[in-house]
């Protein structure tokens, strides 16, 4: 299709797929545009080894907003969730194993240590009430609080009652969230050093922060909102990978008239008279409309598609110093069969969840030392599943796929060390020798081996400095100042230009949200007839 | 509110000779009444600085108080003590010194060379040209900026915390008056003081300077008297709440009392015994008495 569009969307990851389906589903002319040949951005399935299938990326989800679902009807376009089940944390000669049946946890718990287990059923409950109390957040549109139009806070007066209803001491907690460490946080219930170290991971994702800086508390929470939605409890994922989310999403917005193209690099943004009027190709092709929303990050958007001199100095700076520094690497294994861990050893339930690498609060800790210095983690933290246990055609009969979430691996190396080039190969030993530890057959079985350093992630992907999330989950990074202060209602300066993607509120997973909000906001901005 | 209010007095229990105070036990304790004769209005447990102005502030307005005391030696510079406690308690003329160096830090490199702090910005800022002309140029504006955000976070500093349940009259004019202040630092520093009080100090002065031993000068004071290191979070807050009121920016507050830190312990002391306060030293407070759910003012026993 030729001629004008409503809007044209730069990126066809999740948010931009999203926001292609909601704008398609207002009755807007849209397309949507992917640089390379498959959909998905980092929400991605990609064949890397023959018959050996991954989430190259993202490799679960749980955040994934349960009205999105509803709305876009995406069960009917293929989504199809499987459940992981618990966290295993296997020990030097123990291991410590939570899973999704109360009861058994209790029982895991209590081996360990009593008091430990009564905190347990205490902490989620308080973490549920906590989650259901700032989950409204995740779907308005932040206000300008130096801004003078009272109407911009509507959307929060709810969330201020609520938080006034709130007993005393939950209030308390809800400050501690926002400020506290993980490790310090969770150290007021729990005692088991394993129990802490790994809960407290589920803080540093994606951040170059350690579980005893403050501040990752609250990341704690942002991963504990997809639990409660009911939709599907817990972390799963999807039939034939992330890709699956994707490809769902996409058939969705198909079916509502969106038009979404792939292999349509974008080489920049046009722009006439203060306003986004399309953008170019890398092709040369123009592709006009009278909105631009862009699903890739701020600084590519801000800094290198739009040309020079059309932006202020002063928010070309704010844009500049967004953190991104990405702190995490995958490691994608094909094996011949399936690892043993000293600790539970066999084939089991066990395998069927998350496998946490996070021994101590001490080894969390260390291995952010070593990224503070610009090092790989010598003893890195990893979060591993294996997919195929309960998604079988990932891999040919009887081999396994293994995805290892790895941090840290800071993108700006000590130049001592030389390159990611240079370093791959050793921190993808690392990997596998932080495996062996607990489960030596590990080196006998693999196959094939992809190591993604954030250098990779940043080439492959397109996020800048490799950061999963386009941008920290800092605190200052969030909620009005997210991507910049100021500008955090989904429009920088330019008229006409929009994000949609991670970088902008309430931030990074496959979540989904962000895409929605915009494409809701932006009829309602332009006093466009929502048909 | 003036001595001997009957309400006051009732409210601290004063007159249950049933209590276990001073006179029941016979320890050595708090004189039992004040020049008033009756018993009196406030005891202050501890007279460090903080306990001391207290007592001056309570004095002045009327309150008979009894502080206890015991020597404060930890402290070697004052410059986070605000303008208005000298002024309302006229610490000057009861012998307050203040000695403001021109240079606020002297920072000696592993290199041999070294960095100084002056009070005067520009005169850093030509200083700091020898060793990146870049940062010499940002230098200014960085002094200004942490000015700028250091004056709010003095209204800060002399604000009551808000009760975030039942705010009171006094709660919603208090937040109306920082309100003010805040709208008062225009759109950019508003903006920026949202954005730079959750940071980590590293990355806030990573964002003027280039220079690794000028980031560590100034980034000190995110840290100092804390347990986070100057990539912590919050550390930035950190920073500028040090520089809240007084004379701040960027090279920090080394305000030095003319006869050490004692001798704003002895204006203070001055300050409270002129308003008809008392001070008892080598009186270590071993509990307090309760009754009724309310502390007696009469209910302070002495551990020596």
């Amino acid at each position: 299709m030729t001629g004008r569009y409503d809007a044209v969307i730069i990126g066809g990851g999740h948010n931009g797929l999203v926001s292609a389906a909601y704008l398609a589903r207002a009755g807007m002319r849209v397309v949507a545009l992917e640089r390379r040949h498959i959909l998905g951005g980092a929400a991605v399935t990609e064949e890397v080894f023959p018959g050996f299938r991954y989430s190259v990326a993202s490799y679960v989800v749980s955040l994934l907003r349960p009205e999105i679902i509803r709305e876009l009807n995406l069960p009917r376009h293929g989504l199809e969730i499987l459940p992981l089940d618990g966290t295993f944390t296997p020990l030097d000669g123990d291991y410590l194993w939570r899973v999704n049946d109360h009861g058994r946890t209790m029982r895991e718990l209590r081996r360990w240590n009593l008091v430990d287990a009564e905190a347990y059923e205490e902490y989620g409950q308080l973490m549920v009430e906590m989650a259901r109390f700032i989950k409204p957040i995740l779907s308005v549109v932040p206000p300008d609080p130096t801004g003078l139009d009272p109407r911009q806070f509507l959307p929060l007066a709810g969330l201020l009652r609520t938080f006034q209803r709130l007993p005393e001491d939950r209030q308390a907690v809800f400050v501690q969230l926002m400020t506290m460490s993980a490790a310090d946080f969770l150290g007021q219930w729990f005692t088991i050093d394993p129990l802490i170290a790994t809960m407290s991971a589920s803080g540093i994702i994606g951040t170059f922060q350690g579980v005893r800086s403050p501040g990752t508390a609250y990341v704690l929470l942002h991963h504990y909102m997809g639990e409660i939605d009911g939709a599907f409890r817990a972390w799963g994922i999807p039939r034939g990978g992330t890709g699956g989310v994707s490809e769902a999403i996409a058939s969705a917005a198909r079916a509502l008239g969106a038009e979404i193209r792939t292999e349509a690099p974008v080489a920049r943004i046009l722009v006439g008279g203060g306003r986004a009027r399309g953008v170019v190709l890398e092709s040369g092709e123009e592709v006009l409309a009278d909105a631009v929303l862009s699903s890739i990050d701020a600084r590519q958007t801000y800094l290198r598609l739009l040309e020079p001199g059309n932006l202020d100095p002063a928010f070309e700076e704010e844009v500049g110093r967004i953190k991104f520094r990405g702190s995490s690497g995958k490691v994608n294994l094909a094996v011949d069969r399936l690892p043993d861990f000293t600790s539970l050893p066999g084939d089991g339930e066990h395998l069927r969840g998350a496998i946490s690498f996070s021994g101590s609060v001490d080894d969390m800790e260390l291995a952010y030392d070593d990224a503070k210095y610009g090092r790989w983690s010598r003893r890195p933290y990893i979060d591993m599943i294996i997919p195929t246990l309960v998604d079988p055609s990932m891999a040919p009969p009887g081999k396994h796929v293994i995805s290892c979430f790895v941090q840290y691996a800071p993108y700006h190396l000590d130049p001592a060390l030389g390159s990611w080039d240079d370093n791959r190969d050793a921190f993808g030993d690392a990997v596998v020798d932080r495996i062996a530890e607990v489960a030596p057959n590990i080196r006998e079985i693999i196959l094939h081996r992809q190591v993604l350093t954030p250098f990779d992630i940043e080439r492959r992907f397109g996020l800048s400095e490799g950061n999963i999330f386009q941008g920290e989950l800092s605190l200052e990074q969030l909620f009005f100042n997210r991507p910049v202060p100021g500008y955090a209602r989904f429009r920088g300066p330019v008229r006409d230009l929009w994000l949609c993607g991670s970088a902008t509120h309430p931030g990074g997973g496959i979540m989904g949200a962000n895409g929605r909000i915009a494409a809701l906001e932006l009829p309602r901005a332009t006093g466009r007839k929502v048909v | 509110m003036p001595a001997g209010n009957g309400a006051n007095r009732e409210a601290a229990g004063v007159g249950e000779t049933g209590a276990a105070g001073v006179g029941e036990t016979g320890a050595a304790g708090v004189g039992e009444t004040g020049a008033s004769g009756e018993p009196w209005d406030a005891v202050v447990v501890g007279a460090g600085h903080n306990g001391l102005v207290c007592a001056a502030y309570l004095a002045r307005a009327g309150w008979e108080i009894a502080p206890g005391f015991r020597a404060p030696a930890l402290a070697h510079t004052v410059g986070r003590l605000r303008p208005s406690v000298v002024r309302e308690l006229r610490l000057r003329d009861h012998g307050l010194s203040l000695v403001a160096p021109e240079i606020r830090a002297f920072v000696p490199g592993d290199d041999g060379s070294a960095i100084r702090l002056w009070a005067d910005a520009e005169r850093t800022a030509e200083e700091l040209r020898e060793r990146s002309v870049h940062d010499a140029e940002r230098y200014v504006a960085f002094d200004r900026l942490t000015r700028a955000l250091g004056r709010f976070m003095g209204e800060l500093a002399t604000t009551v915390p808000p009760d975030i349940a039942a705010p009171s009259l006094g709660d919603a004019l208090a937040g109306l008056r920082l309100g003010r202040s805040f709208r008062g630092l225009g759109r950019g520093d508003a903006r920026t003081l949202l954005r730079v009080l959750p940071m980590a100090v590293a990355d806030f002065v990573a964002e003027a300077f280039t220079d690794d031993g000028l980031r560590g000068a100034i980034a000190t004071r995110g840290v100092l008297l804390t347990a986070m290191g100057p990539w912590s979070a919050g550390t930035a807050g950190v920073l500028l709440a040090d520089g809240a009121g007084n004379d701040g920016g960027a090279a920090g507050q080394s305000v030095h009392v003319r006869g050490g830190p004692a001798a704003l312990a002895d204006a203070l002391g001055a300050a409270l015994r002129a308003s008809g306060g008392t001070i008892r030293t080598d009186a270590d407070v071993a509990s307090v008495l309760e009754r009724d759910g309310r502390a007696s003012p009469r209910s302070i026993r002495s551990a020596c």
